[in-house]
Formats: structure tokens, sequence, C-alpha cells
């Protein structure tokens, strides 16, 4: 066991990013080493912290999840009188939720490091804001406190907006700040929800410690918990002495509410006629929706993705959009589980329109790389359909289809910007019957094309198969969503395969042909030695986890049926009591 | 016996005197001058009317003490217009208009 | 009520271990020829197939382990991955068909690969082409193992990547990229339809064994499977078969997958790929109920004629073939749809012969006409003919007597002559749906019933008529390419019988193709071994209880009618002026049309689907950069218009009150500062005017 592996891989970029303000300029050469080396070693932290992970943990009554390898500490602790105590705490956890993605950004953000070599420009600006992007990506994964969460989510758009700004395409202020404007759009709706939630929560440890039934944090036990909840219950609770509170393990249990407080399932406050909760849960919902993205909220991601440099696009299609899911996952639904439930017809259809729009977008697209961002948009559909049925086989599909889209987009823009580094145009028309050309690269793509529309025997089949089953499943078990959206899913697996054999079709076979006048045809050489180095484990690693799903799944399930049933049960008590109450 | 009247009568000219010799007057030092006649105007009305304070005379003590700040004031006054007259070249207080709005 | 509960893992044991050996060798066969085929040994051909050879005799050996046993079905079962309460599961049966089958695919796949070695030896990208197949015989194989449906699910969609790459092979060639584009995805638009039913089977059962859903059905009486949920199960795994066998109205992918090598679409597109549809029906017969049925066998009925009626009028060699492929699984799949589960199985198995030996007899046509243009073009002579052309064929009989030996008996067996493989098949399934249909009318009284029979030997007719067609063209009268160039005469006349490594397969597989293969007494399906080790799951029409001797003798009549006017019309077309064929065959140009492209199904999708399919994908881009883009720069505008606004209020009117206050107090200043003149006497005349002021003030006060 590792102490603070978890702080590790968060911070480990931080002293890289000292050691770079140290290399001289002279010496710019060195920076890719520095950054390739740290993220190195935080995909091996990763590794050994998803070996370390205990996929069956010992079952805790009533909680949603099994959190292990916590690192707490006190943070930010203020007295303000009769507006109570503030609470934030540095808290670090695992969990099936993000044990996933901790394995997948250190794997993408180790190949992100590899392909930003190529990088020619304001070397140590880049990789100082690359190292920056890893560790708040790594900290918004890991966080357990929704004002550190709030920190990681936010300070992740200072190092994407600058490079897309600085070392994007020819349209790249505009892009990135479409980008920035969009999030941090869907930023506030978070904001406003975690400052209600502040409001209404309270640390029932703390506060034990606080009214005197305890005198240390260590030694309160579950009965005092209790009795701080019983007594917070029926208002008996002097103000001065509660501990208000951002750590999310409080916040999914209903009796940690304050009486009276915005979110509290009994307080009736409403806006235009809707429960405080459920809007909440809305709130919550676009501002991640507009990061994973769902449509309507997508028309960022493919312009940031057309003018992003190839390490960044990887990033975002691999590792960013996957917040939008996981924050849905680990905030949204956990915290008001009646809104997943209430809504679930509506995300449900967010997600089928997702999945048949994007495909059918991403048939029109002429730009090799937004076609690939279309299809972003089509996968991530299915994160949501999986995430919207509340099954067991729903959920655990969409968190695999997150991990499995982050290895196969990550390949997927590797394979453009491929093409881009040699000719630097995308455009599809422009070439015809590169295989004759370029016959390892082809066969690549082949590869990575066939999976990402989900053929057997690639990650991306189990994943997609899996949200089905729930999906389709979730009349029989919860009446979720009705069956027809599922089948409706089944067309965006067909236009999937559509479009991806298109472009095989038109761009990689037939007779060599690129558009005349240009001179790419002695540029367009087979990938080099850095490249397939990037491309293949990616490739082996779809193969891998479309073949052995329990590797993944094996981690993962125990907690996600945890989580369904958990949030199921809430979720449907909770709206009862709304229900009644409005 | 002359009346008080008189003594007022006479003072009385000469503040005004001194009054008009002030506001007429374009040279400095004439304006000193009539201040010094307003200052014995006021003199010549507390020694009138010391009269009716026959044992302490105030009146008479304030007079003195008027005619030798006058003579302060006369001194620091024909300084400061020397001092003036060199910086300006000019005694005439028309021309000096520094502090004009 | 679930099965779930129902499935245990099972360990293996001799007979489903050498089956997992069967399916991981050509598997490590395509992963040693794919990353080092160029180091091998002649670019790992002969490594390729030998491996499949060994699996061929393993496959025998199962057979014959299986028959010992005894038991209907050996299975093993091992987990895969769960999650919560739900177990998936992976796992290999071994029954009479799939041990039949593997021989079959093994068989076939063995013989191709060996034909292969002499028929692509020389052509561009060879160390691809034997990975490829040992990728496609892994894939089959595992749809004939795998008793899991999604597993096979998995090798479905597998077998459709192989059959892309193959079909692809000469991916140059934009035709047959495009054929390889329209097979995945015309395959693909079954496979949605078989995912559903998957998904409705999961949804039901709550696993993927078949078996163990078998187990709980088997159970169920007419009335319990007649519910709707079993209807839509059903056709959603049918439609997975009407993809892959290329039924009505997906069939069109077929005819152009023949753009890919004549070994591959012997294998594939003949012999085992296709077929996969129909096996697939047979290993999920229980849980089709008589409404799926009867869908079933209409299906078949259209496909049986449908492939028919374009193979007349093709010129392409193997065109005709792929339209008569078409054709013949729509026989398949109309005796599955009438009950008659061993009869369809059955011809699955002959049909895997004869038009394994047909393709590959044509082939040899194919190959000998390459080596024709290429001579030609070495004596100086570029011709750009195409060699799959009927029109300039003829007079292969007499220097390729062997391969048209091979020809005959497939074709024979094609049609279905007594003697020949087909003549037990065909017949088997010919009867059936006459029973079938009489049973029908005499229980319904509708006599719609039938057109099925009817359609089925109209067939017989129409499938001697252009198998004769082809034979003539081909093998008969001279060569009349020769009629273009006088060249051309020589050089065939150069020609010789193909070389024994093509030669082998040939006469293995017509010898395979004639009826004692099956039975002992070719005259009699019920004395073939086959019918006797194949067992319905559901109680159908088993070639035991037929009778009506007239058929037999009807569907020979037919053939005979058949092979007569194929050699009429082509007797006299050929000998003739080639032009005049179309109107000797077909009154009308139009039908010719009709039937030439297909029933223009190719251009009814493009209309339909095709076209407003990409008129969607350019509103909804439109949309996007319109509508949504277009929402999101409206609402970015009017920000920056509000912006504008909210500066301009800020300089004129906020600002403008700030400096108003300063105005007012600047002029203020001005008017009082004008009374400063800097005359020290004004001064004086003001204290004392206020003076006198005061005083006056004063004055009035005090009175």
């Amino acid at each position: 066991m590792m102490p603070y592996l978890l702080s590790l891989i968060v911070f480990l970029p931080v002293p890289a990013i000292l050691l770079l303000l140290l290399i001289p300029q002279a010496k710019r050469s060195w920076y890719k080493y520095v950054t390739a080396v740290t993220t190195f070693f935080q995909m091996v932290f990763s590794v050994i912290l998803y070996l370390q992970f205990e996929g069956v943990a010992g079952a805790a009554e009533g909680a949603v999840t099994h959190l292990q390898l916590l690192e707490v500490a006190d943070w930010i602790n203020l007295k303000l009188g009769s507006w109570g105590n503030l609470s934030i705490e540095y808290f670090l956890g695992v969990d099936g939720l993000n044990i996933a993605m901790i394995l997948l950004s250190g794997i993408i953000l180790f190949i992100g490091a590899i392909s930003s070599f190529r990088i020619d420009k304001n070397h140590r600006a880049y990789h100082s804001l690359y190292l920056l992007l890893s560790t708040t990506i790594f900290g918004c994964f890991l966080s357990l406190d929704l004002f550190l969460f709030f920190i990681f989510f936010e300070f992740m758009l200072l190092p994407m907006y600058f490079l897309i700004g600085i070392w994007g395409g020819p349209r790249r202020e505009y892009a990135s700040i479409k980008f920035f404007i969009y999030t941090l759009f869907g930023s506030v709706f978070i904001l406003l929800v975690i400052i209600g939630l502040y409001f209404s929560v309270i640390d029932p440890v703390k506060t034990a410690v606080n009214i005197g039934l305890s005198d240390a944090q260590e030694k309160v036990t579950a009965d005092m918990v209790l009795e701080v909840q019983q007594r917070l219950g029926v208002g008996e609770l002097d103000d001065v002495y509660l501990v208000h509170t951002f750590n999310l393990t409080y916040m999914t249990d209903v009796n940690n509410y304050l009486p009276g407080s915005v979110f509290h399932y009994a307080a009736g406050w409403t806006l235009f006629g809707v429960d405080a909760r459920l809007i909440a849960f809305l709130a919550l919902f676009i501002g991640f929706a507009i990061k994973l993205p769902v449509v309507p909220f997508h028309t960022w991601l493919p312009d940031a993705h057309v003018e992003a440099p190839t390490p960044v696009s990887v990033i975002l299609a691999g590792v960013l959009l996957k917040i939008g899911g996981y924050g849905l996952m680990r905030i949204a639904y956990p915290v008001f589980p009646e809104g997943g439930v209430y809504f679930s017809y509506l995300i449900g259809l967010l997600g089928v329109v997702s999945i048949i729009y994007g495909a059918f977008n991403a048939l029109a697209m002429k730009d090799l790389k937004k076609m690939i961002a279309y299809s972003s948009v089509s996968h991530m559909g299915f994160v949501l359909l999986g995430l919207a049925s509340l099954t067991v086989e729903g959920v655990n599909g969409s968190i695999y289809q997150m991990f499995s889209h982050g290895l196969l987009s990550g390949l997927l823009f590797l394979i453009a910007g491929v093409l881009y580094d040699r000719t630097h145009d995308r455009i599809i028309e422009n070439y015809r019957g590169l295989a004759s050309k370029m016959p390892v690269y082809v066969t690549v793509t082949t590869v990575a094309f066939f999976a990402s529309f989900g053929l057997p025997g690639f990650s991306g089949f189990i994943a997609e198969m899996l949200v089905l089953l729930g999906a389709f499943n979730a009349t029989s078990i919860n009446e979720l969503l009705p069956r027809w959206m599922a089948i409706a899913a089944t067309i965006g697996i067909l236009l999937g395969a559509v479009y991806f054999l298109w472009t095989l079709q038109k761009m990689f076979f037939g007779r060599f042909w690129v558009k005349p006048g240009v001179e790419w045809e002695e540029g367009l050489m087979d990938l080099t030695a850095r490249e397939k180095s990037m491309m293949l484990p990616l490739a082996i690693l779809a193969i891998t986890f479309g073949l052995f799903p329990s590797l993944l799944l094996d981690k993962i399930a125990f907690d996600m049926s945890s989580y369904v049933e958990a949030i199921i049960n809430s979720g449907k008590a909770n709206l009862a009591l709304l229900l009644k109450n409005g | 016996m002359i009346e008080l009247k008189e003594y007022l009568l006479i003072s009385a000219i000469l503040f005004i005197i001194g009054l008009m010799i002030i506001i007429t007057k374009r040279n400095s030092i004439f304006i000193l001058i009539g201040i010094e006649l307003i200052l014995n105007a006021a003199n010549l009305n507390f020694v009138a009317f010391s009269k009716y304070d026959p044992v302490q005379l105030q009146g008479q003590v304030f007079s003195l003490f008027i005619i030798i700040i006058a003579a302060a004031e006369a001194a620091v006054g024909l300084a400061i217009i020397l001092k003036v007259y060199s910086y300006f070249r000019t005694a005439n207080v028309d021309e000096i208009d520094d502090l004009k709005g | 009520m679930l099965a779930s509960h129902l499935v245990k893992m099972l360990p293996f044991d001799t007979v489903t271990a050498l089956a997992l050996g069967i399916l991981t060798l050509p598997l490590l066969s395509f992963f040693i020829l794919f990353f080092y085929g160029k180091k091998i040994f002649h670019k790992g051909d002969w490594f390729g197939t030998a491996i499949i050879g060994i699996c061929f005799l393993l496959s025998i050996a199962v057979f014959v382990l299986h028959q010992q046993s005894g038991l209907e079905s050996i299975i093993a079962r091992v987990p895969w991955f769960s999650l919560g309460k739900a177990k998936f599961t992976v796992s290999v049966s071994v029954t009479s068909i799939a041990a039949i089958m593997l021989i079959v695919v093994t068989f076939i796949s063995f013989l191709v690969h060996m034909y292969s070695i002499e028929y692509m030896k020389g052509k561009l990208n060879y160390e691809r082409y034997f990975p490829y197949l040992g990728l496609f015989t892994f894939a089959m194989i595992g749809i004939v193992l795998s008793d899991n449906i999604l597993i096979t699910f998995m090798f479905w969609e597998l077998v459709g990547l192989s059959s892309y790459l193959l079909i692809g092979f000469w991916f140059e060639k934009d035709s047959a990229v495009k054929a390889s584009k329209k097979a995945f995805l015309v395959n693909r638009i079954g496979d949605v339809g078989f995912l559903i039913g998957i998904l409705f089977l999961y949804s039901r059962f709550g696993t993927f064994e078949l078996n163990a859903i078998y187990e709980v059905v088997k159970t169920f009486d007419a009335e319990d499977k007649s519910y709707l949920f079993f209807t839509i199960a059903g056709l959603g795994i049918f439609m997975g078969c009407v993809g892959k066998s290329a039924q009505f109205p997906l069939q069109i992918w077929l005819p152009d997958a023949m753009e890919g090598p004549t070994p591959v679409s012997a294998l594939i597109h003949a012999a085992t790929m296709v077929a996969a549809g129909v096996y697939l029906l047979a290993k999920t017969y229980f849980l089709f109920n008589e409404d799926t049925l009867l869908i079933i066998a209409v299906i078949g009925a259209v496909t049986t004629l449908a492939g028919a009626l374009p193979a007349m009028v093709q010129h392409d060699i193997k065109k005709v073939l792929a339209f008569s492929t078409i054709s013949q699984l729509g026989y398949m799949v109309m005796a599955m749809g009438v009950k008659a589960y061993e009869a369809a199985l059955f011809h699955l198995v002959t049909h895997a012969f004869f038009k394994a030996c047909l393709f590959l007899s044509v082939g040899a046509v194919i190959h000998a006409m390459h080596h024709i243009k290429h001579d030609l073009f070495l004596k100086g002579n570029y011709l750009n003919f195409d060699s799959q052309d009927m029109r300039i064929m003829g007079g292969f009989k007499k220097i390729m007597p062997v391969t048209f030996a091979a020809y005959f008996i497939s074709s024979m067996a094609l049609v279905g002559v007594p003697l020949f493989s087909g003549f037990l098949s065909k017949d088997a399934i010919l009867l059936a749906t006459w029973d079938w249909a009489s049973a029908n009318v005499s229980k319904n009284g509708s006599i719609t019933y039938y057109l099925i029979p009817a359609t089925a030997f109209v067939t017989v007719f129409i499938t001697a008529f252009y198998i004769f067609r082809q034979m003539y063209l081909v093998f008969f009268t001279d060569f009349r390419l020769a009629d273009f160039y006088k060249e051309a005469n020589e050089v065939f006349g150069r020609m010789h019988e193909v070389p024994w490594l093509m030669r082998f397969p040939l006469i293995v597989l017509s010898v395979c193709s004639l009826g004692f293969a099956f039975s002992i007494n070719p005259f009699s399906v019920n004395a073939s071994w086959f019918v006797h080790l194949v067992k319905s799951p559901i109680p159908g029409i088993s070639p035991e209880g037929l009778h009506g001797a007239w058929v037999p003798v009807l569907s020979i009549v037919m053939a005979a009618i058949g092979l007569f006017m194929g050699y009429r019309v082509y007797k006299e077309v050929a000998e003739n002026n080639f032009k005049a064929m179309r109107r000797t065959l077909l009154a009308s140009e139009n039908v010719y049309l009709f039937f030439k492209n297909n029933f223009f199904l190719d251009k009814l999708y493009k209309t339909i689907i095709i076209k407003p399919g990409i008129a969607v994908a350019a509103v909804t881009s439109r949309t996007d950069s319109k509508l949504v883009d277009g929402f999101i720069h409206f609402i970015s505008v009017s920000t920056v218009v509000f912006a504008h606004i909210v500066a301009w209020v800020d300089k004129y009117v906020v600002d403008g009150l700030v400096n108003l206050v300063a105005i007012v107090a600047q002029a203020t200043g001005k008017v009082t500062a004008s009374i400063q003149k800097g005359k020290i006497q004004s001064y004086f005349i003001f204290t004392l005017i206020a003076v006198i002021l005061l005083v006056l003030f004063l004055y009035g006060l005090l009175n």
C-alpha cells in the first residue's frame, strides 16, 4: 500500500511545473520529456491504484458506493456565529464510479504527452499548461468535497482555454472562447446548486463534536450521528452549533438536511411551481450535460475539436467529456436521486436524440476531425441513455462506454492528427485510396473505425450492448424508460457503421488520389515509430477490454449495483415525499 | 470742556480719511499710512471712552498696546512691502494680483 | 419466467475442448499470418492451409466422439463477466448439427485455402489473404459452436468483418470497396434486428444461453408462444438471418459481393457464411411461433423466386451463381418456415458442397480467362474486356474437361436431378412445402397457402433454365472472344486444365455433390444418414412422414423442361448474333431490365432510404450550424449589443450625472472666482459693504 497515493497522483505535476520553470529556454527540448515522464508516473500510479482498488468491498448499509483509500483533512473551518460553521475539507477517495476514469485519465494523458512532442512553439508555456490540466483532471475525478471539486472543475478551463487558443488552428480564438463561455455557463448552474447545498447540509460528525456529544471527530459513533440527525430533524439544534459542509457523502443522506432549508425535501421551496430539489437536479444536469455534451448543448465540441491541436483533442475527447458524465453520476444522481427518477424519460430521450442526431451530423461532415467529433456526441448519448435507465446493466454500460470511448476517441483523434501533420488538411473529399501509400496507417484506421462503431470484440461493443440491455430492460425492472428508446438507439449503431465505413471507402480505399495542385504526395509517409507507440497500445487496450470486460467490471460492478439500488430506492422514496408535499 | 461727541467726531473723520486712503491710494505705503490712521482713530476712541473708567484707565492702556502693535505692524508691513517691491518691482497694489481667481 | 437460474457452469470435456481447439486454431493462424505472414515460408499460405486441415481432422474427431457419446448436446460453459446478479457466460455446445457444420466449414475452408494458393498466386497483398480467410473460419466456427446468443452475435458481426475485408480485398478497385461497404451495411441492418431480438430474449429470460432458454420454452404450449413477444423476438432474430442469408428484401448485397476473389465467394458467399442465417434459425428454432414461421416461409418463398429470376439474365458468370445462391437460400429459409427443419439443414449441407464446387469451377474458368488476357497482353494486345462476361466465353469444355465435369455434377445437384445430392434435399423441401400447404389449406380453407409450393416448383424450372444457360454459354460451342479478336483463338488453344492444387478441390467437392455421399439409396431422402442425425426441436414435418410420389416426378419434369429450354434458347443465341439474346429470351425489354437490375431494388433503396438519409444528415448539420449555433450566436451577439447599450448608458447617463455635478461646481466656481480679482482694495470695499450691511442688519434686528 502506498500512503497518499491519491494526492500523489493529483499533485505530481506541480513540482514538474516548477522544474519546467527552472530549465532554461535554451534547453527547451527537455520540456517534453519532463511532461512525458511526469504523466508516465501518473499513469503508473493510476495503474497501481487500479490494482489496489478492491472490487468487492465490505457492504456498508445505506451507502451509495463504497469509498476506499480515503484522504481527508480539514481545509477551511470558519465560525460564522448564527450562520453556523463553515467546513471545507480536502477529501479524496476512489470507488467504482471513478476508478475507471482514473485509469483512463492516466493512460490518455500519457499518450497525449507523447503526442505533444510535435508542439513547436512556446514550449514552456504549453507543457506547464498541460501539466496543470493533468492535475485538475485527476483532482476533479478524485475529490469528494464539492468545493474542492468545483475548484478543479473550473480550473480545468484555464489550461484548456489557452491550449486551444494559442496552439490551435486558424479559428482558435473563436473555438476557445466558445468552449470557455459554454462551459462557464454550465458551471454557473452548478455553482448555484453547490451554494444551495452548502446552506442545506450539515456535517453530523462535526456537529456532534460541537454540541458536546463527543470530544473528537474520531470518537463519534453511528449512534451519535443518528442522535444529531434526529435532533436536527426536530429543530432542536441551535444554529451556532451547526457545521455546514461541502462533503458529498453527507449530501446523499436526507437526514443531514436542515429542516426548512432550500433543498430539504419537505421544505416545499419551489421555482415556477417545481420543487427546488428537482430544479437543482435540472441545473446540475444542464451544467454537466454541456460538458458531456448532450444535444442541444453540444456545438462547442466540433469547433473546439477542429481547432485544438492533436494532443488537446485527444484529451478533450478522451477525458474531459467524461467529466460531464462523471459529474452526473457523482453529484446529480446521488444528491438528488428523485430528479434522476423523475426526469428519466427526458434524459433517456436526450440520450437517444444525441445518439441519432450526432450520428446524422457525422454523416454530413466533410472534415475528418469534425466527423469524429460528432461521433463523440453520438457515443456520449449512450452514456446518458444507460444512466437514465438506472439499471445495473445500463449504468455499468455508461461507465464502460465512457472508458471505451476515451480509448477509441483518443485513437481516432490521433489518426486525424497524423494526416493533419503531413498535409495540414483534413477534408475527406481531398483524399482517396490512402491505403496504397500508408498501409499501416490505414490498417490502424480500419481497426479504430470498426472498433468505434461497436464491432464485437472491441470495448465499444460491450459498452453499447450493456447500455442497450439496461435501457431495454428498464421497462421491466423499474419502468423508467420505454422500450422504444433502446430500439431507437440501435439505429444509432447502424448509422455509426454508415459514416465510418463511408469515410473508409471514400478516403482510405480505392485508387490513390489527392486533391490536384498540392504537393502532399511526398509527405504522405506511413506511421513513424512514435505514432505507432501511441496508437497500438490504445488499439490493444480496446481489444483487451472488449474481450475481457471483467477486467473493468469486476472492479466497478459491485459498487454500481449498490449505487443503482440506492438511487432507485431513495429516489422513489424522496419523490413520493416531494409529490406528497407539493 | 471738549465733549465726548467731538472726540468721536474727530475719530470718525480720521477713520473715514484712513479708509478713503486705503481704498483710493494705489501705493502700498499709502495704504499702510491709511491703516495707521484707522488705528489712531480707534486709539482716539479708546482714550475718549477711558473717561468713564478713571480708576483703571483700561482704554488708555489698550491704546498704548495698539500703538506698540501698530509700530510693530508698520515695521513688518514695511518689510513686506520692501520684499514685494523687490520681487514685483512695484509697490502698486493693482499690479500685484497673483491671487486673482 | 426467467431462465437465468438454469445457467450452470459446465466444465470442458474432451469433445468441447476439441471444439474449442478447432475454434482457436484459425484465430492463431490469423494472428501469426497477419503479423508475420511475410516472413513465413511462401508467405504463410501453406501454414494457413495446414492449420485448417488440422481443424478438419479435429472436426471429424469431434463428430465421431459426439456420436459415440449418444448425447443430444454436449455443452461447456464458463463465466465471462458478471454484473451484480446478472451473469454473462460463454459456452461451447456440440450438437449433431454443429458437428456436421464444423466438418462442412472446415472442409470447404480447407479446400478453398488449397485452391487459393494457386488462384491467388502473385496477386497484390497475397500475404493478407490467408489471415483473412483464417479470421473468417474462426468467426464462422464461433457461430457454429456458441450456445450463447450474444456470443453468436459477436461472431456474427465478425464474419461480417471478414466478409468486408475479403470482398474489398482488392481495395484499389472502387467497385470492390463499395461492394464491401454495401455488404457490411446491409448486413448491419439485419444485425440491428437481430440485436433487438436478443434484447427481447434477455429481458424476458435474463440470460443469453440458448440451452437454458430452451429448457424453459419447451414447456410452453402453442398458446404460450403466441404472444406478440415471441413474434417480435423471433422476427428480430429472423432479421439477422435476412441480412446474412441475403433474403428478400436485403438480398441486394450478395450479387455485389462477387467483387471479392472467387474462392472467397465460394467459401463465404455461397457455402458457409450466407448459410449461417439458416443455421441461426435452426439454433433458435424453438422460439418461433406460428406467425413468425409463416412470415419466414413467405420471405423464403419470395427470395427463392427473387433470386432465380435475375439469374436468368445476368452476363457476369459469378453473378448468375450469386443470384442462384440467393434462390437456394430462399429454399432453405422457406423450408424452415414450413417446419421442415431437417430438410432445410440437409439442403444447407448439400448446397454448401455443390455451390462451392460451382464457384470453384467457375473460378477455374475465370482463372483461365485471366491467363488469356495476360497472354494477349504479352502479345501486345491490350484488351480491356471483362473476364467474367459469359458472352465472350464458350468452348471451355474442350480445354478444361475436369472443370467441366465438376461443374456439370454440381449443376445437376443444383437442379435436383436424381443421383445427385441436391435431389435428395430439394425434394425433401418440395414435399414439405406441399404437405404444409395442404395441411394449412384443410385447416384454414384458404388456397393461398399453395402459393408457396407453387413458387418452389416454378423455381425448380427457372433454376434448371439459368444453370443450363450458363453451362451452355461457358462450356459449349466456341470461344466467342475470338469473334472480336482473332488472336484470342490461338491463345485459347494453348490453355489447359487448371493445376492440381485447383483440380483436387474440384474433384473432391464434386464427389460430395453426388447423391451417394448422403444416402445409400440416392432416390430416397429417408435413407440418408443426415436426417437421422438431426432432430427438430419442435414438432414439424420430418422427411419420414412425407408422402406424395408425384412430387419428385413433378420436380424432375420441371427440371427437365428447364434444361431443355435453356439448351434451346441458348443454342440459338450463341450460334447467332449475341444481341438477339434479349429478344429471344424475354418479349419485353422492360421485363428484361427489371430482372437484370435485380428488380431495381438498389435504385429503390437509394431513393427511399439513402437519399432521405443523406437529406436528414444535411438537415441536422444545417440545424446545428444554423439553428443551434445560430441561437448561440444570437445569444452572444445580443449579449454584445446589450453590453454596448450598457456602455452607452454608463457613458452618457451615469457619467453624465457625475459630470453635471462637476460642471455646476465649476460654473459656480467661475462666478465666485470673478469676484476675486486679486485687488486688495476691492476686498476692502466688499468688507466695508459687508460691515455696513451687517450694521444695518443688526440695526434692523434691534428694532
